[in-house]
């Protein structure tokens, strides 16, 4: 899905999805959307899902699972960065 | 630690985008529903919603249907003047374009396209929104724009001095934001929702893309103006 809707404080909230990975040694796949908005630091919110084995639903990625969503990110940074 | 991570799709430009200022990553909210793209639909409504984009070759397919015709008008996209995006009842050829000043369309793929919506209804010039034509396996896939242009996504653009959106491609919104600092900001994809919420001051550009995912067709300029693009 490249458009989701969640349920964000009550409010139906639009996201669009600016990443997708899957990591090798459980074959998860993760994804990552953000509706723009900023955090009180000036900060793109990002919000982090993993898909379930039949992929029919999204489930969010806990914290304590998050580094594995940034060291996607951090790649994409480091492939952006190469080819620019 | 170093897992082993296949990168399946990457909205490269956003990501880029938001690094500079930096990102905060949370878990997901709860999800209420997907997004269901409106190409189905459209198609159903008539043939003539079906439309081909012609490519730097200016060959027309044998197979075109009946109906409108897309094509476009390259500008300097990558130094800002952008695309122009047209379409007509009858195929144009290249001479058509060059006495207008207009030139095949550049570096997008040839192919079929859907008309998301119609703004205008002159039948000669016209600004439409379109969406790539689901031929691939997964026809939410926006195959027809290498994931890698980072040209590929639209921005609105706000000029804090004027009061004027702008839409611009992601390099016209990197560049605008560096050489005017503070001048501009940057009101997020140019997606249906931000062009709607913004709509009635988007006096510089109309916006041809696919309004769904934010990524840029091209840009639709109103040619019942001065007859420029910009």
């Amino acid at each position: 899905m490249d458009k989701i809707k969640v349920n964000k404080n009550g409010q139906e909230v639009e996201m669009g999805l600016i990443l997708k990975f899957q990591t090798a040694e459980d074959g998860r796949t993760y994804v990552v959307y953000t509706d723009n908005s900023k955090d009180e630091d000036g900060k793109t919110n990002l919000y982090s899902y993993y898909y379930t084995t039949n992929e029919n639903d999204l489930i969010p990625v806990p914290e304590t699972e998050m580094d594995v969503v940034n060291e996607a990110l951090k790649q994409v940074k480091e492939n952006y960065s190469a080819n620019e | 630690m170093n897992r082993q991570i296949k990168i399946i799709f990457a909205a490269t430009a956003t990501v880029a985008l938001i690094f500079p200022t930096g990102c905060s990553l949370n878990p997901g909210y709860p999800v209420s529903s997907g997004v269901e793209r409106k190409m189905s639909d459209t198609m159903k409504t008539s043939d003539k919603e079906i439309l081909y984009v012609y490519g730097r070759s200016g060959e027309l397919r044998s197979d075109v249907p009946e109906g409108l015709y897309l094509w476009t008008a390259a500008g300097d996209s990558y130094s800002g003047t952008g695309w122009q995006v047209f379409f007509s009842d009858e195929p144009k050829d290249d001479a058509y374009l060059a006495e207008n000043g207009l030139d095949p369309l550049g570096s997008f793929n040839p192919g079929w396209f859907y008309v998301v919506e119609k703004v205008e209804s002159d039948p000669d010039r016209s600004i439409v929104y379109v969406s790539e034509m689901p031929t691939g396996d997964n026809p939410n896939v926006v195959s027809w724009i290498p994931v890698t242009n980072t040209d590929a996504e639209c921005y609105l653009l706000k000029d804090n001095e004027t009061g004027v959106i702008i839409n611009a491609s992601y390099s016209e919104a990197k560049k605008l934001s560096e050489d005017n600092s503070g001048r501009y900001t940057n009101l997020g994809l140019a997606t249906r929702e931000n062009v709607v919420k913004y709509g009635q001051d988007v006096s510089y550009h109309a916006v041809a893309h696919d309004f769904d995912s934010g990524n840029c067709a091209g840009y639709a300029d109103d040619y019942r103006g001065n007859g420029k693009s910009r």
